[in-house]
Parts: structure tokens; C-alpha cells; sequence
């Protein structure tokens, strides 16, 4: 489903290397977690991949069903099923949610051809959405993540990961900034939507939300590449040891 | 010397304006009040010789007129339980309640600001409304204001009373095709309400100055919402004076030009007298193809004007790289009571709510779109009256998003 | 910012400590009783050729003053600032006065009158290079656990006194000496740089200044050098009726880093007397200079009698990439305040940013602000501002933020809060901001409130007097400011704050 190959990214404004050589290969159905300190480029991967600007992509490939995805338009990209569920969701005041969702559902819908979904039936479904999600009406009715706590704006992403079913799912540091309830209930989102034709990309800090979302690899980012590939229990070694000891590895390989 | 035609009352305030008028400090860039604005607003520079009568806002509810002000002629288009006249009958007229108010106010708003085309009006006027308001209006009055290019500077000059608990709706709209200056003197007693929205379309292709000034009593309020769709050059004057306790006003303007060299400039001045009272300005200008949006908002507060609540926000999105944003939100405070502030930005769409809404698969042009009429929000949700609101903001949906796929 | 300065928050109970033991709130207000040689009343051509001469001037330095002066003559005094200045009789007043026996000009610091090192060491400036900078309020010995060193010039009236480290600077290639040694002894610097950031006829006050200025400091960073310790030049007004118009030239060579500091202090007097003084910041490639200020001249007295007219132009040219400049300002003193330090930000990536404190009390009138002019592509701005009115005061933030069609992605941002205490004085924010580039981003936030009673409220539940809690919570309003300043001067102006608004409340 997507293959990077050797990339290599730099930021626009500071000519500083920050992926320095990464390659990884997901195929569908699959979950992977990305785990790394702080700097190691775990959230510039999530960004080059949604297409954000701000980089420079200095060489290698990325390949989303067969197509190069790094030449994909941000929006030709979520219609193609990549979806991201950000970090720290933007508040955007005076556009309602509804509105939004509505939008972003039909343009994708478009974009692919199929025909638009009617106001009925689009309502239909994000109530039942949101009501797995304990997303309250007064929430919906709100512009997009304007006066939401941390937890609701992931909740937010999380539905709008459930309205627009993507095929390709980056979570980026989903787990930040929410407490033991609310990583459930997210948990609880992502779980339900994953299927054998759904890949995920889990990029976290912590290993603590691998106990709800289990991956089926394990890879280890260090100063822009990745150090070490295992199963859910390598998640398990870095809880106990740190990051420390994969620090070094990345040295090596310089 | 006397003027013919007109009244004693107004012969000798002529007499005086004309000399105190020599103080009054000219049209001028050096001017605080006229730096980086568009001399040429105030000499005729329309070449467009169009004769086509565009009306605004087609398509709403709120084009059409009951009141037409056309060339030097004032026409009454529906029946009104209240009368309305002529200024130049009012001003020929020894007895009319009038000459209380005329002119009174533009001398008092000469004080802090020149406001020397205003001065002008009052010494020609040519045409325009009167009226004493002692019962409600049951649904807006709509004004539409016409002047042809036969006209060279038509100088419109208006009077509005509004009694006691009285409240009224006016929508200005209209088309201009010569140099347009208004002046309109507007008293509000206690309790009085005013909604007042002028309404300024792409045909107005000749320059346009409007002025208003108005008196507040205890509890009244003046809602103004101003319109600037491509317009070619427009200033508006603002000058309110709250006169007694508990009065609230909210000054709103939305400014979207996209054709090139086109010009908005706006002014307020608040001066809070008394206290307890409550001031918004909220200005919202998206900027595209070598135009110029201009605000200056003043607040002025009085040593007795305690518990005066004062806000304004002025910003604009720049959409093009020659696009110009000035402004000069200022605060002039006197009462230490009080809670005043200002916020300005100008920025390009922000970049980062852009991506968001990208990355949920929304076109470009649909997104840009979506912003820009989150943008203007803020303003529209300053209109009191709910189909007024909703009837604008539909126009304005479709307006703005021909605006991002043409 | 690349030195951290920390404000430590014991200094919140060192300034309610000041408070309390202060007495009479202007401590400089006493005179220095000397021998002073006096030019003759009066402003005209012969003045501007003596005071040339007394500084044994050559004769393009002449030129220049006479060229300034010619076009003073036609220029009008300006009267756009929110301040009511009373008529100011330019031929009443002296434009040079200098202790008698500063004729001729001491060697070293040694050979200096025992009577105005007596002076400076009253206030809190030892002119000796064993000491260092105590600062303009009395009393306050700073424990520097850096030992840092402060090197001083010591401006008296129409003069330079001294300045110390002199030789320990120049060993670094450092320049750092009054203005009119720098005329002699580095024409070729001055000519090149003086009045290229402030042009002679750039203003009113200004122009004044070209053709009368006495004397000021000069300082050259010679490329690459890191100044190795604070320059300081201190500024007093002693003779009477006599105006002091002083000459700050500063340039930084590429690389070049140097901080500096500036205060003044003048005798209370019931005259009023007039300071217009210019500064010219060059900044060159990847440099940096840092320049702060605190102003203490005499206020005047609490019915506004007496008190400095301070009308001062500030302006710093970043003429180099990557080139920033940092104005910081505590402005507690002088009867009237027209002054605007700004930032010419020419060279692409360059940086500016103003932090003020602006303190009226009583008659005291400011109208001040700076201004923020982009011209390079990526440049940046900061302003800051913090205005406290109290009194019978007026206190009007003024300042303009103007992005050039061609300076791409630059960005700007404004805060400016203004607090007044008690009804009678008035709180003025006038910004101009005009942007002329969609890629630019521009933002600017204001308010104007009184003290949060319910900030007053805490603290008096808890034992403070109503006049301490309003000291303390106006340092809080102002922290970002005094977190900018250099560690002598933010104690010092901590306490200054609090001395400044003595008499407000009740």
C-alpha cells in the first residue's frame, strides 16, 4: 500500500536535514508504530506524507498504491484514502463543523467520482458517529475544533477519520495530551475501523497506547532514520529502558 | 447675502459656517485623517460613461425601494404611516422643526477630526431626506440612491429623528455614477433605535463620501453595517457622540474589492460622554488585485465616562501580492474605569487552517472559499435582524465563491 | 535574545523595601555647586561656530553644523503628538555650559575635578575603573556574581568627563570615547557614519541637535568583535536654563555584538529645560547591538513646575542581513516626552524589537512609541509596550509598522496595554500599521484597563498597603519589559517603577 524508499527531507527554512534515509514498507491490513525522542523527525515523516509545505524533499520516492505520492496534491492525496489525524488539530473560526464535514466528505466523493451524499444521509451518519464517539450535538454545532479541549478536538479527528474512511491512516501523536478515558475511547474509534484493507501508521512518544492500538510492527526512529524494526515487544523494551540505547544506534549508522 | 429660496434660520448658519469653515483644515495627505487615502475621491475621476442602472444586491430582498433618491429628485415609492421631505423644502421652511438639528451635529463633529467635505454638503446641499420618526417602523425602510453622470458632485444631505422607544431599519443601496457626497445627521432620543446598513455595490463606479453623524440619548442605540463590494472608492465618516447612560452601538464593516486599483476608506470616531456604555467596531477586508483598504478607528473617552466597554477589531486578508492594508486603530481615554482594546491583523489565508482543510480532501478553491467567508463572519453576526443577516450572507457566499472560481 | 537575563522574583520585596524607605520621591534633584563657563544666550550662527570651536573642530564638521543650523531656521516645531508643550523660547536659553576647568581636557580619569566625580559618585556611577555601574538609583548596590564589568562615559552638561576601560576596550579593538575625541581622532568613521541613519533636516529636534550638539559617545565594534563588557554613558543636566543636546553614534561592524546602557538624571529646577538628543545605530551584517535605556530626568514638581523637555530621536539602521537591534526603554522621568527609537529593517532576514515602560505621574506628559520600518525580505519586529498614567498624567503610545511592497514574509507583532491609576490623567494608543505585501503578517493587540481590583484586593487581604500592592502588581504588568533590560538596570528599574508612582494612589 505505501513504500518509502531512501527519503530524504530537509526544512524549507533552515536547509537542515531531518529525514535522513528512510525506508519503510506498508501493505494493507497492517498496523506500524513509529516510536522516537523527541526530534527524531517521527512528526516530519506525518507532515511529508499529508503533503504539507515547509519541506524540501531532497531525494527518495514514496509510493501510495502505485502512484508517487510526494507529486499528489494535498487534497488529490485525502481523496485517495490518506488521512492523518493531527497532532494539535487547528481551530478554524466562523466555519461550522457540519459545514466542513459535509464539505471535505463530498469534495473527496467528487474528486473520485462517486455522487455527493445528500443532507439527510450525511446527517444520519455522522450522528451515529459522533454518538459512538460521545461527541455532543452542542460539539457539532461548534466551528471546527473552536472551544474543544484536547480530547474533544482528537475525538474530532478521529470522527472525521470514521466519515471520510480512508484506506491509510497516519495517527500522529494521538495519545499527547489525553488522559486514560479519552485514549480509550479513541482506541475504541480506531479499533473498530480497521479492517484487512486498512493500514494504519501510529507515530507516538510513549508506548502506552500500543496496549490499545496493536501494531504489528514496532520501528524505532532515531535522528531522521529507523534504527530498529520489531514486534509489539520492542514497544515494551523502550518503555522499560528509554531511548537510550537506540541513541547510539543511530550514531553508528552515520 | 441671501441665498434663494431658503430660509432665514439657514441663511444665517450658512453665514456662520462659511466663516467658521476657514479653520477647517483642507483635504490633504499631511492630514492625520487623510494619510495614504485616495485624493482623487474627492474630484469626479469616473471615466465610465456606462449609463446602465445596476442595482445592488438584485437577487435579495433587500434592493427593493421605497424611497428613491434620484439625481436632485426624492420620490416616494410605497405608502409609509409618516411623512417624509425634502431637505430643500425644510430648509426654505422658517418654521420647520429642523432647524434644531441641522447642522448641528457636523459642527460638533468638526471638533476632534476636520471634516471639511462634510462642510461643503452643508453649505450646498442639493437634495435629500427628512423625517421625524414617532412610531416604529414595521419593516426596514429601504433608500435607494441613484445618481447619472448628467450630475456633476451631488451633494446629498439627510435628517432622521428617531422619539422616544422609536425603532427603525434602514438599508441604503444604490448606484453612483458621478462624485457622490452624504452627509446624514442622525438624533436618536431615549430608548431610540437605529439599524442603519449602507449597502455599496460594484456600480458605484464613481467616488463616494459618506458621512454620518450621530447624537445619542440615555439607552438608544445605532447599529451601522457597512458593505463595500468592489467598489471603486468609497469613505464613509462615522461620528457618534454618546450623550447619556447605558447606550450601545456596534459599527461593523465588510470590504471585499478584487478589481484593480479599487479603494475603501473607513473612519469612526466613538465618543463615549457618559457612562456605562458599550462600543464595538468590527472590520473585515479581503484585499485582492492592487487594491487599498484603509480603517481608522478612534475611541474617545471621556473623564466622566466611566465604565465605558470598548472594543474594536480591524482585520484583512490580503490576497494578492499588491494588496494593501492601512489602519489606525486608536484609543484617546480619559476615565480610568474602563476596559478598551483594539486588535488589528493583516495576513494572506492562514496557511496552517489551509492544510487542515487539504488534507480532508477539500478543493483548493472550495477551501480558500470557506475561509474567506469565515473570515467576514464576524462582522455579519453584528446584524441584528436574522433574515437581514441571512439574506446578505447568502449573497455574500455566492459573491465570494464566483470570487475563487472565476 | 542571546544572553538570558533573569528578573529574580526576591526583587518584588527589595522594591516594596525601596518603597518604604524613600522618602522624597526625585533623589537626583540636588545641583553640583561648580565653576561653569556659559557660551552666550541664545541660538545663532556665532554659537554654532563656538561651539565647533570649542571642540576644536575641523572645518567639514563646521560645514555640516552650519548647513543643520540654516535649515533649522526654516523648519516649524511639530504639533501632531497628544502633548501640550508650553512655547519654548529658543533665545532664551544656553546652548553650551561646561565646567570651568574642563578647559582643558583631562588626561585621565585622575586629572578629572574631584567635584564631579563627587557628583557622579552620588549618584551611583563611580568614574573609577575598580567599581562598577550602580546605576541612577540611589542606594542599590547590585551583588554581581560575574563580577561583569561596565565601562562608562560620563556626559556633564555640554561635556564629556571621562570614560573608563578606555584601553582595556581598545585592546579588544574596541572604540569607545565621547563624540568630539572621535571627530579628531576618527574623522574618517564619523564622516562616513554620522547622520546617514538621522539626516540632518530629519526633524525639528533633530536638525537642533546637528548644528548645536556639544558632545555624546561614540563606539565602533570593529568586524567579528564581541564587545567584552557593557558600555554605558551617563547623562546629566547640571547649569541651569541651559539646553544639552548630545550625539550618541553607535556602529557595529559585521559580527559585531555590543550592549549598551544609558541613563540620565538632572537637579530639580522650576525651570524647564530642553534635552534633544540624537542616536544613530548603525548595525552591519549579522550584527547586533543591544541599547538600553533609563530615562530619570527631573520630572518636575508634582504641580508641573520645572522638569527636562525631552525630545529625543532614536533611530538604528540594520542595514546588513541577518543584522538586530534591540531598543529597550524605562521612561519614569522628565516633564515632557516626544521620543521614538526605531527600526530601519533594510537588510534582508534583520530583526528589530522595542521594549518600553513608559511612566507618567503628576503634570508629566509622553507621547512615545517607536517606529518599525521593513524594507528586506524575512524581517522581523517586535514591539512591546507598557504605559502606565497616573496623576494628572498623559501617556500616549504612538507608533508606526510599516512592511514594504517588497519585503516578502516579514512579519510583525504589537502588544501594547496601558494602565491608569485614578481618574484625572489619560491613557493614548495611536498606531499606524500599513501593510503593502500579502505575504507579510502583521498583528497588533491593545488594551487600556485601571489595576485589577481584584489583584489589589489579594494583596491588601494579605497585609499590603494599597500603594506597595499597586507597585507590585504594575512591576507584574511590566515584566516583559524588565526582563529585556540587562540584570543592573532591570533592578534598578524595578525600584524606579515603584519610586515613579509614589503619591498616586489615595
Amino acid at each position: 500500500m505505501l513504500k518509502i524508499d531512501d527519503l530524504r527531507v530537509s526544512l524549507e527554512e533552515e536547509e537542515k536535514q531531518i529525514i535522513k534515509g528512510l525506508s519503510l514498507s506498508i501493505n494493507p491490513g497492517e498496523v506500524h508504530a513509529i516510536m522516537g525522542p523527541n526530534g527524531s523527525g517521527k512528526s516530519t515523516l506525518s507532515s511529508v506524507l499529508a503533503g504539507k509545505d515547509g519541506y524540501i524533499v531532497d531525494s527518495g520516492t514514496v509510493k501510495y498504491d502505485g502512484s508517487d505520492l510526494l507529486e499528489t496534491e494535498v487534497e488529490k492525496r485525502a481523496a485517495l484514502g490518506v488521512f492523518m489525524a493531527f497532532q494539535y488539530p487547528i481551530e478554524i473560526p466562523g466555519v461550522g463543523n457540519m459545514n466542513f464535514l459535509r464539505t471535505a466528505l463530498n469534495s473527496q466523493r467528487k474528486t473520485r467520482g462517486q455522487e455527493e451524499l445528500n443532507a439527510a444521509d450525511f446527517l444520519k451518519l455522522v450522528r451515529s458517529i459522533a454518538k459512538d464517539l460521545e461527541i455532543s450535538d452542542e460539539m457539532m454545532k461548534r466551528p471546527v475544533n473552536v472551544g474543544a479541549s484536547g480530547g474533544e478536538k482528537k475525538r474530532n479527528e478521529i470522527l472525521q477519520m470514521c466519515l471520510l474512511e480512508p484506506k491509510f491512516v497516519i495517527l500522529d501523536e494521538t495519545d499527547s495530551g489525553l488522559d486514560v478515558d479519552a485514549m480509550k475511547l479513541v482506541s475504541k474509534g480506531v479499533n473498530s475501523f480497521s479492517s484487512s484493507s486498512r493500514s494504519f501508521l501510529v507515530i507516538t512518544h510513549y508506548q502506552r497506547l500500543l496496549n490499545y492500538i496493536v501494531p504489528d510492527f514496532v520501528h524505532i526512529m532515531v535522528d531522521g532514520r529507523i534504527v530498529k524494526t520489531g514486534d509489539k515487544s520492542l514497544a515494551l523494551h523502550v518503555e522499560e529502558t528509554g531511548y537510550k540505547n537506540f541513541l547510539q544506534l543511530g550514531k553508528e549508522k552515520h | 447675502m441671501n441665498y434663494v429660496n431658503t430660509s432665514d434660520w439657514y441663511n444665517s448658519l450658512r453665514r456662520e459656517f462659511e466663516i467658521s469653515g476657514l479653520g477647517i483644515e483642507k483635504v490633504s495627505r499631511r492630514s492625520e485623517y487623510w494619510r495614504k487615502s485616495n485624493l482623487d475621491i474627492v474630484s469626479d475621476f469616473s471615466q465610465d460613461n456606462s449609463q446602465i442602472d445596476l442595482t445592488n444586491l438584485k437577487g435579495t430582498s433587500l434592493h427593493e425601494p421605497d424611497l428613491i433618491v434620484h439625481g436632485d429628485i426624492l420620490e416616494s415609492v410605497t405608502e409609509r404611516n409618516y411623512q417624509v421631505l425634502n431637505i430643500m423644502d425644510v430648509i426654505a421652511d422658517e418654521k420647520s422643526f429642523a432647524k434644531d438639528f441641522f447642522g448641528r451635529l457636523e459642527k460638533k463633529s468638526q471638533n476632534i477630526v476636520p471634516r471639511p467635505l462634510a462642510r461643503d454638503n452643508t453649505l450646498n446641499p442639493k437634495v435629500g431626506y427628512v423625517f421625524s420618526l414617532s412610531d416604529s417602523f414595521n419593516k426596514p425602510l429601504v433608500i435607494h440612491n441613484k445618481t447619472d453622470t448628467s450630475v456633476s458632485g451631488s451633494f446629498q444631505r439627510n435628517l432622521i429623528v428617531i422619539k422616544e422607544d422609536v425603532e427603525a431599519t434602514i438599508i441604503e443601496t444604490g448606484n453612483n455614477l458621478s462624485v457622490f457626497n452624504e452627509v446624514t445627521e442622525i438624533y436618536l432620543e431615549k430608548n431610540a433605535k437605529l439599524n442603519y446598513l449602507d449597502l455599496t455595490g460594484e456600480n458605484n463606479v464613481s467616488p463616494k463620501i459618506a458621512h454620518k453623524f450621530c447624537d445619542m440619548a440615555e439607552n438608544s442605540s445605532f447599529n451601522h453595517f457597512g458593505l463595500r463590494l468592489n467598489t471603486k472608492a468609497t469613505r464613509s465618516e462615522i461620528e457618534l457622540h454618546l450623550n447619556g447612560k447605558g447606550i450601545s452601538t456596534s459599527i461593523a464593516n465588510v470590504c471585499i474589492l478584487n478589481k484593480k486599483h479599487h479603494y475603501s476608506d473607513e473612519n469612526v470616531l466613538i465618543n463615549h460622554n457618559a457612562p456605562e456604555c458599550k462600543s464595538r467596531q468590527v472590520f473585515k477586508s479581503i484585499i485582492e488585485n492592487d487594491s487599498t483598504s484603509i480603517v481608522r478607528g478612534k475611541i474617545y473617552v471621556a473623564s466622566e465616562a466611566q465604565k465605558t466597554d470598548g472594543y474594536q477589531s480591524s482585520r484583512s486578508l490580503l490576497l494578492s501580492e499588491n494588496s494593501k492594508f492601512f489602519c489606525k486603530p486608536e484609543l484617546e481615554i480619559y476615565a480610568d474605569d474602563v476596559i478598551c482594546s483594539h486588535g488589528s491583523t493583516s495576513s494572506s489565508l492562514d496557511r496552517e487552517s489551509l492544510f487542515y482543510l487539504l488534507s480532508r480532501g477539500v478543493h483548493k478553491n472550495k477551501a480558500k472559499e470557506m475561509l474567506a467567508v469565515a473570515f467576514i463572519s464576524e462582522a455579519l453576526e453584528e446584524i441584528e435582524d436574522e433574515s437581514i443577516k441571512s439574506a446578505l450572507s447568502n449573497y455574500l457566499d455566492v459573491w465570494i465563491s464566483s470570487f475563487f472560481h472565476e | 535574545m542571546t544572553d538570558n537575563y533573569e528578573v529574580r522574583d526576591v526583587i518584588d520585596k527589595e522594591t516594596l523595601s525601596t518603597v518604604k524607605s524613600v522618602g522624597d520621591s526625585y533623589k537626583y534633584g540636588f545641583s553640583t555647586d561648580i565653576e561653569t563657563e556659559y557660551a552666550p544666550l541664545g541660538l545663532n550662527e556665532d554659537i554654532v561656530r563656538l561651539i565647533s570651536k570649542k571642540n576644536n573642530e575641523p572645518n567639514w564638521m563646521l560645514d555640516w553644523r552650519l548647513k543643520a543650523f540654516n535649515r533649522w531656521k526654516k523648519l516649524k516645531q511639530p504639533d501632531w503628538a497628544l502633548l501640550k508643550i508650553p512655547e519654548i523660547d529658543f533665545q532664551n536659553q544656553y546652548y553650551y555650559a561646561r565646567p570651568a576647568n574642563m578647559k582643558e581636557k583631562p588626561k585621565s580619569l585622575d586629572e578629572v575635578e574631584p567635584k564631579l566625580l563627587e557628583t557622579y559618585s552620588k549618584l551611583g556611577i563611580p568614574l573609577t575603573e575598580q567599581k562598577k555601574l550602580a546605576g541612577v538609583v540611589e542606594g542599590v548596590s547590585i551583588a554581581d556574581p560575574e563580577n561583569r564589568k561596565v565601562a562608562v562615559d560620563a556626559v556633564f552638561d555640554s561635556v564629556s568627563v571621562g570614560t573608563t576601560f578606555k584601553d582595556e576596550l581598545k585592546s579588544a579593538g574596541v572604540l569607545f570615547c565621547s563624540i568630539s575625541e572621535a571627530i579628531q581622532e576618527y574623522p574618517d568613521l564619523v564622516k562616513k557614519y554620522l547622520g546617514s541613519v538621522v539626516p540632518i533636516s530629519d526633524n525639528f529636534f533633530a536638525c537642533l541637535n546637528a548644528a548645536v550638539f556639544s558632545d555624546g559617545s561614540f563606539v565602533y565594534i570593529p568586524e567579528g568583535v564581541r564587545c567584552p563588557m557593557e558600555l554605558s554613558t551617563y547623562f546629566r543636566i547640571n547649569a541651569e536654563n541651559t539646553g544639552q543636546f548630545e550625539r550618541t553614534l553607535i556602529i557595529a561592524d559585521n559580527n559585531a555584538y555590543v550592549s549598551y546602557l544609558e541613563g540620565c538624571t538632572a537637579p530639580q529646577r522650576d525651570e524647564s529645560q530642553l534635552h534633544a538628543a540624537v542616536v544613530e545605530l548603525v548595525i552591519l551584517e549579522k550584527a547586533e547591538i543591544k541599547y538600553s535605556t533609563v530615562q530619570n530626568w527631573f520630572p518636575g514638581d508634582e504641580n508641573g513646575i520645572g522638569g527636562i523637555y525631552n525630545f529625543v530621536t532614536k533611530r538604528a539602521d540594520c542595514r546588513g542581513k541577518n543584522s538586530k537591534v534591540m531598543w529597550t526603554q524605562v521612561e519614569t522621568g522628565s516633564a515632557i516626552t516626544w521620543k521614538y527609537p526605531s527600526c530601519v529593517l533594510k537588510g534582508d532576514n534583520s530583526s528589530g524589537e522595542f521594549y518600553s515602560i513608559a511612566i507618567t505621574n503628576n503634570m508629566q506628559q509622553a507621547d512615545t512609541g517607536t517606529k518599525m520600518i521593513h524594507l528586506g525580505k524575512n524581517t522581523k519586529s517586535r514591539i512591546v509596550s507598557k504605559g502606565i498614567s497616573a496623576g494628572k498624567a498623559q501617556n500616549t503610545y504612538r507608533g508606526l509598522v510599516q512592511i514594504g511592497g517588497r519585503s516578502q514574509h516579514s512579519r510583525n507583532f504589537t502588544q501594547c496595554d496601558s494602565l491608569l491609576i485614578g481618574n484625572k490623567c489619560g491613557a493614548h494608543t495611536v498606531p499606524y500599521i500599513e501593510v503593502n505585501n500579502s505575504s507579510a503578517r502583521a498583528e497588533h493587540e491593545a488594551t487600556t484597563s485601571k489595576v485589577d481590583e481584584d489583584q489589589l484586593f489579594y494583596c491588601m487581604q494579605r497585609g499590603i498597603g494599597e500603594e506597595d500592592a499597586v507597585a507590585l502588581i504594575v512591576n507584574g504588568f511590566c515584566k516583559e519589559v524588565l526582563q529585556a533590560l540587562p540584570m543592573e538596570f532591570a533592578m534598578e528599574a524595578q525600584k524606579l517603577v515603584a519610586i515613579s508612582l509614589e503619591g498616586s494612589v489615595g
